[in-house]
């Protein structure tokens, strides 16, 4: 029995090909806010621009449809507010003694290994969203090992096994109090508890877009949540979509 | 550089259906100012600086004062029967479903209302644009991967 915030209904399913892929399609069917998907596997994980997300059983795979009634162009902050949330979530279940830290933009690291992704899917009419699903895949019992970036999972961080459930009802508690937040206050405390976890901030990073990788100083994320890229020159350049490396200094 | 009476025309639009009070807008030596309230109460100003060419790649980090949007011309003529697609926020344009899948549609293709016709990501948030009507596509503007600009037309479809 998985406890839900006020307003869920949980949705809990075996093999799914994707959870964002059922959200969405229940979404386009008026499921309504709060809807959460939960798949004990994912014949079809996926991270960004389609990349495979492993989906064993033994892991987390969750997504949400919300219906936030803003702009497209403010619903791309529910991509910080989750992984804010996440990172309470997972900081909350872990040794005191871990890191937790958020890569640009919703990447979670756990003692600077990722450890959990986030994926974001709208659609609307015209400036407004009609829905977001916020989906979120947690390395739980175990990682892959075939990634080009350190992978872990709670398991391994742990001194006990971490339940499924656990993990799932403190993210939910996090997210939606996170969101209710945002809703009330706007982007800025969202962007003050990223900040506190950001990892790589002051630090050399490689940002690769579609067709160029560009290198410089992770300077800061802005009051959008664009991050803000220092160049060797010194010119600054602000960066909306892209992949995120962080270097070691010096 | 500087602002036609059409682009003038649309900025106040955008203006209009926002929340701001007061816009500075400077293009290579032509200043716009617009106040809402007839300048009567102070309120906070926003100022955009269009660039002086478009670009492909990511604008410049704005004044902290400043919006995150880059308004960008449109490469594409007014039409007067087909319906223009714009893009809702500031992002990166994908054609394609993921690189390896082919385009959702291409110029002169047949749309039926609710067809997907591109995505937008902003910060791993992927927005698909739908067509609001039925009809042929009969211009796009904007490359696959290209970064757009808030209200960039991205779509024309035609009626067929």
């Amino acid at each position: 029995m998985v406890s839900l915030p006020d307003g869920c209904t949980l949705v809990e399913l075996g093999s799914v090909g994707s959870t964002n892929d059922e959200a969405r399609t229940r979404a386009l069917s008026g499921a309504v806010d709060g809807t959460v998907i939960w798949a004990r596997e994912q014949t079809a994980g996926r991270g960004r621009r389609g990349r495979a997300w492993s989906s064993p059983v033994g892991n987390l795979y969750t997504s949400t449809v919300m219906r936030p009634g803003r702009p497209a162009a403010e619903a791309s902050q529910l991509s910080l507010v989750a992984a804010v949330a996440l990172a309470e979530a997972l900081a909350e279940l872990l040794p005191k003694s871990t890191e937790i830290s958020c890569k640009w933009p919703n990447d979670i690291l756990v003692n600077g290994a990722k450890t959990a992704g986030i994926l974001l899917e709208s659609s609307g009419d015209g400036e407004m969203v009609s829905w977001v699903i916020v989906g979120c895949g947690v390395n739980v019992g175990s990682h892959p090992s075939d990634t080009n970036y350190a992978a872990t999972d709670l398991n391994a961080l742990s001194k006990s096994p971490i339940a499924l459930e656990s993990v799932l009802e403190l993210f939910l508690e996090k997210l939606f109090m996170w969101r209710n937040r945002w809703f009330a206050e706007g982007i800025a405390p969202v962007r003050c508890a990223w900040i506190e976890r950001a990892a790589g901030l002051g630090g050399p990073i490689v940002v690769r877009l579609p067709n160029q990788e560009i290198s410089g100083c992770f300077k800061d994320m802005d009051v959008d949540g664009a991050l803000v890229l220092e160049l060797p020159n010194g010119e600054c350049r602000r960066i909306t979509a892209g992949d995120v490396f962080l270097q070691k200094a010096g | 550089m500087s602002l036609s009476y059409k682009e003038i025309s649309e900025i106040l639009k955008i203006i209009d259906a926002s929340n701001c009070e007061e816009l500075v807008l400077e293009v290579g030596d032509t200043k716009l100012v617009v106040q809402r309230n007839g300048g009567g109460v102070q309120t906070p100003i926003t100022k955009m600086v269009i660039p002086e060419a478009t670009s492909n790649e990511q604008p410049e980090t704005p004044p902290v004062t400043a919006t995150s949007d880059t308004l960008a011309a449109s490469p594409i003529a007014a039409s007067a029967e087909g319906t223009e697609i714009r893009a809702p926020m500031v992002g990166t344009f994908y054609r394609k479903p993921s690189p390896t899948d082919p385009a959702f549609v291409e110029e002169g293709q047949t749309v039926a209302k609710g067809d997907p016709l591109c995505l937008i990501e902003v910060m791993k948030l992927y927005t698909t644009i739908e067509a609001p009507v039925a009809g042929v596509v009969s211009a796009i503007g904007a490359a696959d991967t290209e970064l757009v600009a808030h209200n960039q037309v991205l779509f024309v479809i035609e009626p067929s």
